[in-house]
């Protein structure tokens, strides 16, 4: 093994350009900006600088140089969350050859997440190792580096999740005249995603306005490819996920000078299945602009900026007494500390002219005029909250403001002010008249505030609610006819006619603080208010909902009034009394289908963790399970449906029926979905299969342990695994990944009254990352036993649907575990099967037969008979016999049948010769023919339909007959399939034959329909007989696998002694050489009639890859072990099993030689008494 | 394959029993290792019991047995006889 090594890296080094240039270096500098600051993100980037005229290569590169490596050996703790590359140059080298290239100078940004413990100043280390490149050749150079990067005070606020970062500026220097390009980068917390736009479904896309630019006109906006997500049948949200850029682009102003600034704000909507939230802030941006080469053409060109000015423009310039607008703000009236201030602003318009509502550019159709921003300039510690605008005039998409207005908006004054202060303001407005606009311009005002120290927290809530009310009751414009108004689901819209209405019921106000455009809040309605328990409880609550998303003055104020945090999110649930204060809420921390239980307890005002017991009281409408159907210990009883109690870290889950209504004698399957999350490093969670062999994993258990009337079919069925070998511990372990579903049948029986059904049970199991494994035990310490179960409701109604059952593919079984059967994907096995069937089309029994087959299509076509359907029924044919010979393999093994026969040893034996027969055959020693009379009849029978006339009739009997006659090449590979599936599940033999004749089949019909298809495939001739070789060259390796199994299984202990691995890895290797060998030409066989002077590329190709092969399975020969697909289908080594001690170095020996008493403790004990010898124990197994 | 120093201690200073947990046709071993190890148990185990079968030293997993050098090994056998030796006296 070294020496091959040693060899290659020798070969390498031969062709490796000379790198005499030792000054060729990379450099490598960290750049630290800022301070780390404790439980937030810290970015540190890195900046490399490649020497001129060389590049670098992106992580992804797909094209064939090494991307920059860089390790990280010290962190100091803090913890890589992400990192983020440069766009890439994409260099093409050749047709779908491309290399990603980086250089001369990049920055790659890493993002740390600070530990809330990190202080002082820390040292972060790494080394990098980068491939640079020029068009001569490319060079190494590494090297290591470090970061200081200062821990910044605790003190700081925290800033809640999901962050939003606006990364604005201009791609390059524009001249004036010309265009200019702005990219507005958003990146959000990983996880989250924003919308797209024109996007259909209910998510938000993201408002951008600009408040200020400097002249700018834009001229084009353009928003990246969203990811189209169908949540619904016709429900689709169209996302970005963590990150997008927006394009636009200007028209810059020929009088441009030296630097155009750019300013605006944003407000986004960024959601996870959780919930969604709102951010916005503001962004500036600054174009550096060169003059254009000659002025006086600039001039004349006459299609600029002046002349568009409106009449307005002239009477501006530098009389700024005769503004057109006039700004002045003033306060309310004095307020206390800690309260709220309202600001009115007056604006006043001359007549005949108009300025632009604030969202004039944050809705649709988006308003081409700037709107009005206000900005503070001094805040005297006055917090902006909400801002209140008139109802805008739309005029075309634009939302006018003329005459008199007045914005309200409202400041949180802090608990601390006091005295009198004065505010500053900036309106920043376009104003325009019919003809044409004004350069936006600042407006200041200013305003004083008196402030009254605070009183004590009650008063000052009281306070507040005052103040909330007075200006509801002043905000209250839309038409008083919406009063009564409620939505889909009984919600009314108008808050305070709600708050009165509870007043006069005598109720509690329930609030459903959602957004128009927030997907959770959707699925809360769907899935969590329908159910009848939480219908019921909410008949106690006057309901009214609030969204936090749409232009409505009230909602804004309510939302901003009473959402929990400065950052919260929707869907917030608020119980209040009719004072409007808020007993109790519930935010949105969990996903919808987990909720109802919680939903439940926060309607009760129960603890969710008690609310159990609360059910046993009797208070509740629920129905008790039906008796005798659990015994007391049973678990849990009565409950909602979910996941009791709740297991969040490692994945998310999910127990419902495949439908929501279901007919009395039907069929029903329940889902138990687990959706398994990443750990930390982003690595999956994984679950274990049942049936794994390893003796190490605590697999996945369901115990159903009740139901309501249902009555369960069958046991819970496991989709399939993926098979993990751990080659550190020799074991072999098979994983569930990704979303598992584990489905289990129950009938609903025939007589079973109409009303809501329960299932229920408990999950047994461990999630697991490469690191180790958590049980699964309930959260809260209270619950009964720790343990883990699921509810699952399903309505049982005459007008339910039929049986819907889901099927997966349940997990195939391989006996000992190490018989090393293999076990791809279901999928991929199709696959192969498809491709094999439409590789012996290429075979010498088939070939040639193909132009007479379409031949016989087009004569048939030319009598008046549809090809199509003539080809149709001929290729049905074809696919019928096989299949149905796959029918009949899977009827012979029977359901239990499939799953034993991977460990019979006489079975494989029977395979193993098999294979042989067919190698023999594909060799030419002899050929494999069906029996002559049954060919005969299918022929005579064709004949007749023809002279009848029966055309189609004809087809299907030819379909048959060839099926026949190609058996010589089709059996065998047929045959090999049949084998491998029938090792497998049970309808795996009949699905590998409807893809392998389907294989065979498709192309026929292809050909059928388009004949000059036929000139395209290859000619007829000795490579046929080639093909033939090399699949009898494998049919020898898989029986020897087979043979190995064989004997593997008549033995007890683990592995075959005589066809052992090293027997399978030879037989390999020389089947392999012989391929090769055979491939170049160095041998011929019996059948093949030509010599072979020159070796066609595809021959060549193949011949290398078997040959390569072949060296590939030597080093096994002295122990080395692969990779885990081929060591799943490798038998594993001949037992050293027993006691794997470490290896000390010195003489190996055999632990099985050492004087064991083999599973014979007493007799152990026995002879320690005699001997005076303690006793050494050693568990262990032959697995 | 086993170093020379747990090689002799193995072949001179103990009784070697081995418990093959997963025999189909004995279920003895099984009964012992849950005796010894609790139900939830993943081999291998090692243990060094004296003559009445009381348990002197264990290797049970989480110890990374696989990766143990021979002179931890051969430690952990040394504690077992000494341990078995002090009983004695």
């Amino acid at each position: 093994m070294q020496y091959v090594g040693f060899a290659l890296v020798a070969l390498l080094a031969l062709f490796s350009p000379v790198a005499n240039a030792q000054d060729l270096k990379v450099k490598v500098e960290p750049i630290v900006e800022g301070k780390a600051a404790p439980g937030q993100e810290y970015t540190l980037k890195l900046k490399f600088t490649v020497p001129d005229g060389y590049h670098a290569y992106h992580k992804d590169n797909p094209g064939v140089s090494s991307p920059v490596k860089v390790t990280w050996k010290d962190t100091a703790g803090l913890k890589l969350a992400k990192e983020t590359w440069p766009e890439p140059k994409k260099t093409k080298i050749d047709e779908d050859w491309f290399e990603w290239e980086l250089g001369p100078v990049f920055e790659i940004a890493y993002h740390f997440n600070v530990p809330t413990e990190a202080k002082g100043t820390l040292l972060l280390k790494g080394s990098h190792d980068t491939q640079f490149c020029n068009d001569e050749g490319c060079l190494q150079s590494e090297g290591d580096f470090e970061a200081k990067v200062e821990v910044g005070t605790a003190g700081a606020a925290k800033e809640e999740l999901p962050k939003v970062t606006l990364a604005a500026k201009f791609a390059e220097p524009a001249v004036a005249g010309g265009q200019a390009k702005l990219t507005l980068a958003f990146t959000f917390t990983a996880g989250f995603h924003a919308y797209h736009k024109d996007n259909p479904g209910f998510g938000e896309a993201p408002a951008i306005s600009f408040t200020k630019l400097g002249g700018l006109k834009l001229a084009k906006e353009e928003w990246p490819e969203p990811t189209k997500k169908q949540y619904d049948e016709d429900w689709v949200e169209w996302e970005y996920k963590d990150a997008f850029t927006l394009t636009y682009t200007y028209d810059v102003p020929k009088d441009a000078k030296d630097s155009i600034d750019v300013a605006g704000q944003y407000h986004i909507q960024v959601c996870d299945d959780n919930g969604c939230h709102i951010r916005k802030s503001e962004f500036k941006a600054t174009l550096a602009v060169k003059p254009a080469g000659d002025t006086g053409e600039r001039r004349g060109s006459g299609n600029g900026f002046g002349p568009s000015l409106p009449k307005a423009y002239g009477q501006l310039a530098g009389d700024s007494d005769d503004r057109k607008l006039k700004v002045s703000a003033a306060f309310a009236g004095p307020v206390k500390a800690g309260t709220e201030a309202e600001l009115r602003i007056e604006f006043e318009v001359a007549a005949g002219y108009k300025t632009y509502h604030r969202d004039n550019h944050s809705k649709e159709p988006i308003g081409i005029s700037v709107p009005t921003t206000l900005n503070w300039p001094a805040l005297s510690g006055l917090q902006p909250t909400t801002d209140i605008w008139p109802e805008p005039v739309d005029n075309e998409g634009e939302w006018e403001l003329k005459g008199k207005f007045v914005v309200v908006q409202k400041f949180q004054v802090p608990l601390d002010a006091s005295g009198e202060i004065t505010l500053q303001g900036v309106a920043h407005a376009q104003i325009c008249d019919a003809e044409g606009c004004l350069p936006p311009d600042d407006f200041a005002f200013t305003a004083s505030l008196v402030i009254e120290p605070a009183e004590d927290a009650a008063t000052t809530t009281e306070t507040r609610e005052t103040d909330s009310t007075s200006t509801a009751a002043a905000s209250a414009e839309p038409a008083a006819a919406d009063r009564t108004a409620r939505d889909e689901h009984g919600f009314y819209l108008d808050f305070d006619y709600a708050l009165e209405q509870a007043r006069k019921e005598g109720k509690q106000l329930l609030v459903d603080f959602n957004g128009r455009s927030c997907v959770p809040c959707r699925k809360m309605e769907k899935q969590v208010f329908p159910l009848p328990e939480v219908k019921q409880l909410m008949d106690d609550f006057v309901i009214v909902s609030v969204q936090n998303d749409i232009q409505d003055a009230r909602y804004n104020e309510l939302w901003a009034k009473y959402k929990p945090s400065a950052t919260a999110g929707v869907p917030y649930y608020a119980i209040m009394d009719h004072d409007a204060k808020v007993l109790r809420g519930i935010g949105s921390t969990l996903p919808a289908e987990e909720r109802a239980h919680e939903f439940v307890a926060f309607l009760k005002g129960t603890d969710p963790v008690k609310s159990d017991e609360q059910k046993t009281t009797g208070e509740t409408s629920l129905p008790k399970p039906a008796p005798g159907s659990s015994d007391a210990s049973d678990w849990p009883q009565g409950l909602l449906p979910g996941m009791y109690p709740r297991v969040s870290q490692g994945f998310d889950f999910e127990a419902r029926f495949s439908t929501d209504k279901i007919k009395p004698g039907a069929e029903v399957t329940l889902e138990l979905r687990f959706k398994l999350k990443n750990n930390e490093e982003g690595y999956p969670y994984h679950l274990h299969h049942p049936k794994t062999p390893s003796s190490f994993a605590v697999p996945l258990e369901i115990l159903l342990k009740g139901a309501e009337g249902l009555k369960p079919v069958g046991e819970p069925q496991f989709p399939a695994w993926t098979e993990h070998y751990d080659e550190d511990l020799d074991d072999m372990n098979y994983y569930l990944l990704g979303e598992v579903v584990v489905v289990q049948k129950y009938l609903v029986p025939a007589d079973l009254k109409p009303g809501k059904y329960r299932a229920w049970g408990q999950i047994k199991g461990q999630f697991c990352d490469s690191a180790g494994c958590i049980s699964f035990e309930a959260e809260e310490p209270e619950a009964v036993d720790r343990q883990v179960g699921f509810v699952a409701s399903i309505e049982v109604a005459a007008d339910g649907s039929d049986s819907t059952v889901t099927v997966i593919e349940p997990g195939t079984e391989t006996g000992s575990g190490t018989s090393g059967k293999e076990k791809t994907g279901l999928l991929l096995f199709l696959l192969i099967a498809f491709g094999a069937g439409m590789i012996t089309l290429l075979t010498p029994c088939v070939l040639p037969v193909l132009p007479l087959t379409i031949g016989f299509f087009v004569g048939q076509a030319e009598k008046g008979k549809s090809s199509l359907l003539t080809a149709f029924i001929y290729c049905t044919c074809i696919v019928a016999s096989f299949t149905a010979f796959g029918l009949i393999t899977t009827l012979a093994l029977g359901a239990t049948g499939a799953q034993d026969i991977a460990t019979n040893g006489y079975v494989n034996i029977f395979l193993a010769l098999m294979f042989t027969v067919f190698a023999l055959s594909f060799l030419g020693l002899f050929e494999l023919r069906v029996p002559a009379f049954m060919t005969a009849w299918f022929t005579k029978k064709q004949m007749t339909a023809q002279k009848e006339g029966h055309g189609y009739a004809k087809a299907f009997f030819s379909g048959a007959a060839f099926s026949l006659i190609s058996f010589s090449c089709t059996g065998p590979i047929a045959g090999t399939f049949l084998a491998q599936a029938a090792t497998g599940s049970v309808w795996q033999p009949t699905l590998a034959m409807l893809a392998f004749s389907s294989g065979m089949a498709l192309p026929i019909f292809i050909m059928g329909q388009f004949p000059s298809v036929m000139k395209k495939m290859p000619k007829s001739g000795g490579w046929m007989n080639a093909m033939k070789v090399v699949f009898g060259f494998i049919e020898i390796g898989l029986a020897i696998m087979y043979l190995s199994a064989a004997e593997q299984s008549f033995r007890s202990i683990q592995a075959a002694e005589w066809v052992n691995r090293y027997m399978v890895l030879a037989v390999w290797a020389a089947v392999s050489f012989a391929s090769a060998l055979y491939l170049f030409g160095f041998f011929r066989m019996p059948h093949d009639h030509e010599d072979t002077k020159q070796i066609g590329v595809i021959r060549g190709m193949f011949a290398v890859i078997f040959l390569s092969f072949g060296l590939y399975m030597l080093p096994g020969l002295f122990g080395a072990r692969y990779g885990a697909i081929l060591e799943g289908i490798l038998p594993p080594p001949p037992a050293e099993g027993g006691i794997q001690l470490a290896v000390g170095g010195g003489e190996k020996r055999d632990a099985h030689d050492l004087p064991w008493h083999k599973n014979e403790l007493e007799a152990g004990l026995k002879a320690s008494k005699e001997s005076g010898k303690p006793v050494f124990i050693d568990f262990t197994g032959y697995n | 394959m086993v170093s020379d120093a747990v090689w002799s201690r193995l072949e001179n200073d103990f009784v070697l029993v081995s418990q093959y947990t997963d025999d189909k046709n004995d279920n003895r071993p099984k009964e012992n290792v849950v005796k010894y190890a609790g139900a939830e148990f993943a081999v291998p185990i090692y243990i060094i019991v004296d003559s009445e079968g009381r348990e002197l030293e264990r290797l049970v997993p989480p110890t990374n047995i696989a990766n143990l050098s021979s002179k931890e090994f051969a430690d952990f056998l040394d504690r077992g006889k000494k341990k078995f030796a002090n009983a004695a006296k």
